[in-house]
Order: structure tokens, then C-alpha cells, then sequence
């Protein structure tokens, strides 16, 4: 166990999560945080050990005008949200397969594209052409999130998500809300299924889901799950 | 779900610039980062500022939560009290209220306190209750209202560096309690 004074990136990690450091030590903290993982786990752990402590602050609720004023900085009201933005959808749809894989990788991961290996990403598509779906598994936690890129109107049914492994027989990885989104953790037992990539799918089914566990409605989305 | 694992889940959507999520996100945490903003800063107009910088922040930033390690209050937390101290730091001295001063018996345990029912909170509070008592609350000042080494050791009346080994050892001893406890 590193309990000693002498542990430097110990000390460091626990002044920087306190908040002590300050000019160029704090720089120079920062930067490590964004690009030493060893480091960024270290001050992670302090500021999860430390979180408790801030039940001692008292909830309080902001005036109005700080939601209005965020939503002024970064919103400005002509600004199309980009999962609105049909063209950049089709504009996605005719970059070569790489290359479009790539740009949803910079989309869903934005920077943390380095440790690839262990993400599985998926563009699912309905008729071949702008992603319905984009979808991140990442292999280590088991973390699958999938985001709609058009907003859902289906009011009387549910959109179920399907992994459809190398054996072809699909299991259900559960429904996704109202907004076409979901984060599933990827049981122990269907993991291993997905070690070397799948398909995953969207059906519409009743609501509460397939009363069979077996997709019963349309299939409005599929795609491969591919290494970034 | 957790409500752990929903603050989580929306800060990804937020990483896909979803500002249905942003929105929820806001009203969900709002109350806690003001908190916390306002602890620090302890002045209304002041931690408001800071709590617009934080969301402004977290909107641009949420591509570096990594989803499934970090928690999402934690990394919130994190950025309002960055921002808060920051802001804290970069006042002149001489324009705080000295009303607004703390000293340090105001890190004593208040009845209010005493009652957090969070077996989390209480794990930790168990844990400084074994420091010196000194310590302890020097300890929870830097952490709750920004206290820098310099102003701990101005508060506290010691030399900067006792100030710096009183808070890495207490740290440390924190952290062992932490570690053995669990």
C-alpha cells in the first residue's frame, strides 16, 4: 500500500482533487490528468473518496436567469441540433465505410478515441443511407449506449434493440425510450457473443416490449458493430 | 437505475450535443453545484457566475467523461468546484467581506451536520473524526470553501509548510481509514 509522503503522484493527485494547487503546479496537474490515465485514475479515486463530504453543502436552488444565460452562450436559437441536421447525416452516408466510421467515432467518442481497441461502435441504418441509430459498446465494462439520430414518433409501440450474434438468433438487449436512446450494461453471458463484433437491431414491437422474445415487429434499423 | 448511473448516462447524451439531456441534466444537478458554488464563493451573484461557467463547461467538455468509470456526480462536482475556486482565488484579498470571514471553529460539526444520514457521509466524517481535530477541519475548509495552503496557514496561524504536512498526512491517514474501513 502507497501510504507515504514520499509517493509523489499520491500527494500531487490528492492536492489537485482538493483544489490546492495553483499557476504553473496546477498547468502542469491538468495536463497530466488529460494524458497520464495512471495519474487521471489517481485523482479520480480522491475525488471520489472526498464526494461524501459535499452533503455537507446545502442544496440551493439558482435564480432562473443562469439556465437562460447558458442557453444564450451555447444555443443560440438558429444553431440546428446536429442530430437534426439532415445533411450532415448525408453527408456521413456518402463518406466511404472508414471514413464514416471514423467521423462516428469522433462523434459519440469526441477525444477518447485512443484506447479503441476495446470500443465496438455501429451505425444502424434503416434504408441504407443517413444512420437512424449510432450505437458504442465498450468490450471492457460492457457498456453499450445507443442514440437515435432522428427524433421517434411511434407513440403506440416500442423500439426494442437486438444483438444478433455470429449464430444469427437474436437476443433482446431491452427497449429504448421515448427519445430512441438507451445504456445497457451487456450481461456477463452475451459478451463473449459480441467479443468479435454482431449485429445489432431495431424492431418496433408493442408496448412493454416483444411478447415472445424474438423480434415480432418491423425492423427498422440494423447495423454491424465494428472495431473503431 | 441508479440515479448515479442516470447523471451518467445524460452527460453522454450531453456528449452528443443532446440539449434535451442538457436540460435535465441542469435541473437535476443545479441545486447540488450551486450548493457548492455558493459554499464556496458566498455571495449569490458571484456563484452564479460560476455555476454558468460550470454548465458551460460541462456542455463543452462531456466528450471526456469516459462512461462506465467515472461517476457523474463526482465529475460535475469537480468542475463547479474548480470553477468556484478559481473565482474565489482571483478576488483581491481586500475585497472580501469580513463578515463573510470563517474562522476555524467554523469547521466544528453543527447539529445539522451531525444528522446526514449518508452512510457514505458518515464513513467519511468517521474517518476525520480520527485526525486531530485541527486537521480535520482544516481539511474539510480547503475542501468545502476553497482554502488555499496560504490561506490555511494564515487562518490557522502556522508557517505555510506545517500547513502542507498537516493536509498531505491528514490525506493520507484519510485515505488509510478510508482503505481499511471498507
Amino acid at each position: 500500500m502507497t501510504n507515504d509522503l514520499s509517493d509523489k503522484d499520491e500527494v500531487l493527485a490528492s492536492e489537485y482533487a482538493m483544489g490546492l494547487l495553483e499557476g504553473k503546479a496546477k498547468q502542469l496537474a491538468e495536463k497530466r490528468f488529460d494524458n497520464d490515465l495512471e495519474f487521471r485514475n489517481l485523482v479520480e479515486d480522491w475525488q471520489l473518496r472526498l464526494l461524501p463530504l459535499l452533503d455537507e453543502v446545502a442544496e440551493t436552488t439558482p435564480s432562473g436567469k443562469v439556465w437562460s444565460a447558458i442557453e444564450a452562450e451555447l444555443m443560440p436559437p438558429e444553431r440546428v441540433s446536429i442530430w437534426k441536421n439532415i445533411n450532415f447525416w448525408r453527408g456521413l452516408s456518402f463518406a466511404s465505410g472508414a471514413v464514416a466510421v471514423m467521423a462516428m467515432a469522433f462523434i459519440i467518442n469526441g477525444i477518447e478515441v485512443n484506447n479503441g481497441s476495446s470500443v465496438l461502435v455501429a451505425s444502424l441504418t434503416a434504408t441504407g443511407d443517413a444512420p437512424a441509430f449510432l450505437a458504442k459498446y465498450d468490450t471492457q465494462s460492457g457498456a453499450l449506449i445507443i442514440n437515435a439520430g432522428f427524433a421517434q414518433d411511434q407513440a403506440a409501440k416500442v423500439a426494442e434493440l437486438w444483438l444478433i450474434p455470429a449464430d444469427g438468433v437474436p437476443r433482446s438487449l431491452g427497449l429504448l425510450g421515448a427519445d430512441g436512446a438507451a445504456k445497457v450494461m451487456v450481461t456477463a453471458e452475451l459478451k463473449d457473443t459480441f467479443a468479435d463484433g454482431g449485429t445489432l437491431a431495431v424492431s418496433l414491437e408493442p408496448l412493454g416490449g416483444s411478447p415472445t422474445g424474438a423480434p415480432t415487429g418491423p425492423v427498422i434499423a440494423s447495423g454491424k458493430l465494428q472495431f473503431l | 437505475m441508479t440515479e448515479q448511473d442516470e447523471i451518467a448516462e445524460l452527460i453522454a447524451r450531453v456528449a452528443l450535443k443532446d440539449r434535451k439531456a442538457f436540460k435535465i441534466l441542469y435541473e437535476r444537478s443545479k441545486a447540488k453545484l450551486f450548493g457548492i458554488c455558493l459554499r464556496i464563493l458566498n455571495d449569490r451573484g458571484d456563484a452564479e457566475a460560476a455555476l454558468q461557467e460550470t454548465y458551460v463547461k460541462v456542455w463543452n467538455k462531456a466528450v471526456q467523461f469516459s462512461i462506465g468509470k467515472a461517476n457523474g456526480i463526482t465529475w460535475l462536482a469537480a468542475i463547479a468546484r474548480n470553477q468556484a475556486i478559481d473565482a474565489y482565488r482571483s478576488r483581491k484579498p481586500n475585497a472580501q467581506n469580513i463578515d463573510n470571514m470563517l474562522d476555524l471553529q467554523d469547521g466544528l460539526p453543527s447539529p445539522e451536520t451531525a444528522a446526514i444520514a449518508n452512510s457514505e457521509y458518515k464513513r467519511v466524517a468517521g474517518c476525520l473524526d480520527e485526525l486531530d481535530d485541527k486537521h480535520a477541519i482544516v481539511v474539510k475548509q480547503i475542501y468545502l470553501n476553497g482554502w488555499s495552503y496560504a490561506e490555511t496557514a494564515e487562518r490557522a496561524k502556522i508557517p505555510l509548510n506545517t500547513a502542507k504536512t498537516w493536509v498531505r498526512r491528514s490525506l493520507l491517514l484519510l485515505k488509510e481509514c478510508l482503505t481499511h474501513d471498507k
